[in-house]
């Protein structure tokens, strides 16, 4: 997956976590699974009757840089299930991709991998 | 109001008088909004001396309740621009708001400023240029006053909104509703040219 550089402002962030006091107790709290876990966390995003499905899509091609189809295809898993996976990955990153979902104005939250 | 269109290279669409005094009425009520009352201030940026002691405080007792989904002077509506980060953990959701608010809540406003400034550029032709680098403030800036717009109509499903599309118009809420349908049109119409 590549992500987009200008959404990275919680990203560098989350590259370093010792630098962060307030966002790094979490983290602290959580040493052991981190470190078992470090991929296996995911940004769902969750239907909602506001946001448009065709902004949903741009959303994703844009951000994630996802095919068009990739992103309609999760755009109708959304819409249909009321929720989708839309990307995977370590925490850090997850709170990241959320943060940016919510800044576009999408219901997104972070979540356990299976 | 004429859809978005590219016009040798430029995203323009043009207003009716009354259109564009509701589109600016609303991107400034946005404004009031994220800077207002309601907005408590996240206090992971400038802590304050009284902010650091709440905070100690809230840290040695452990508390896991949020401020933010509790505090009664919330808008609602900030609560849908800014909804937790986490489901089933309010602590963890209290914690990602603590370092993201402020920062998330200042790129809302920056959008909502640089929207405001192609209102404002319309002339008496009432035709509105939206540069390339503005498009993404737009969208977002018009998907968070629709947000908005959804709490203050309660729209929660799919079926809220049958109902309010079979409001008789007389209705303060039809009214209302007929706008947030609108701002809709323009963002699917803006979304159009980008494809």
């Amino acid at each position: 997956m590549v992500f987009v550089e200008s959404c990275d402002r919680m990203g560098a962030m989350a590259e370093t976590p010792s630098q962060v006091p307030s966002g790094g107790t979490a983290v602290v709290e959580r040493p052991a699974q981190e470190a078992v876990g470090q991929q296996n966390w995911v940004t769902i995003v969750w239907d909602d009757p506001v946001n448009l499905m065709s902004y949903v899509t741009h959303v994703f091609c844009t951000y994630f840089h996802y095919s068009r189809d990739r992103a309609e295809r999760l755009m109708m898993q959304v819409h249909m299930e009321g929720r989708a996976v839309v990307s995977a990955g370590s925490r850090e990153r997850m709170e990241r991709d959320v943060n940016a979902m919510h800044g576009f104005g999408l219901w997104a939250t972070v979540g356990r991998g299976e | 109001m004429h859809s978005f269109r590219r016009r040798r290279g430029q995203l323009t669409c043009t207003f009716e008088e009354a259109e564009l005094s509701v589109m600016t009425s609303l991107v400034n009520q946005l404004m009031e909004l994220l800077t207002g009352d309601g907005m408590p201030r996240p206090a992971s940026n400038g802590l304050g001396e009284q902010d650091l002691f709440a905070e100690l405080e809230r840290d040695l007792n452990g508390a896991t309740t949020d401020d933010f989904n509790q505090n009664p002077d919330v808008d609602p509506a900030l609560r849908r621009l800014f909804p937790d980060a986490y489901q089933d953990d309010p602590r963890a959701a209290a914690e990602f708001r603590r370092f993201s608010q402020a920062e998330q809540r200042d790129a809302k406003f920056d959008a909502a400023v640089e929207m405001l400034a192609d209102l404002n550029q319309v002339g008496d032709d009432m035709r509105c240029t939206v540069p390339d680098e503005h498009v993404d403030a737009w969208l977002k800036t018009l998907t968070a006053v629709r947000l908005a717009l959804s709490v203050r109509l309660d729209i929660l499903t799919a079926d809220d909104i049958d109902r309010l599309a079979e409001l008789p118009e007389n209705e303060p809420r039809a009214a209302i509703f007929s706008v947030y349908e609108w701002l809709g049109w323009v963002q699917e119409s803006l979304l159009d040219c980008l494809h």
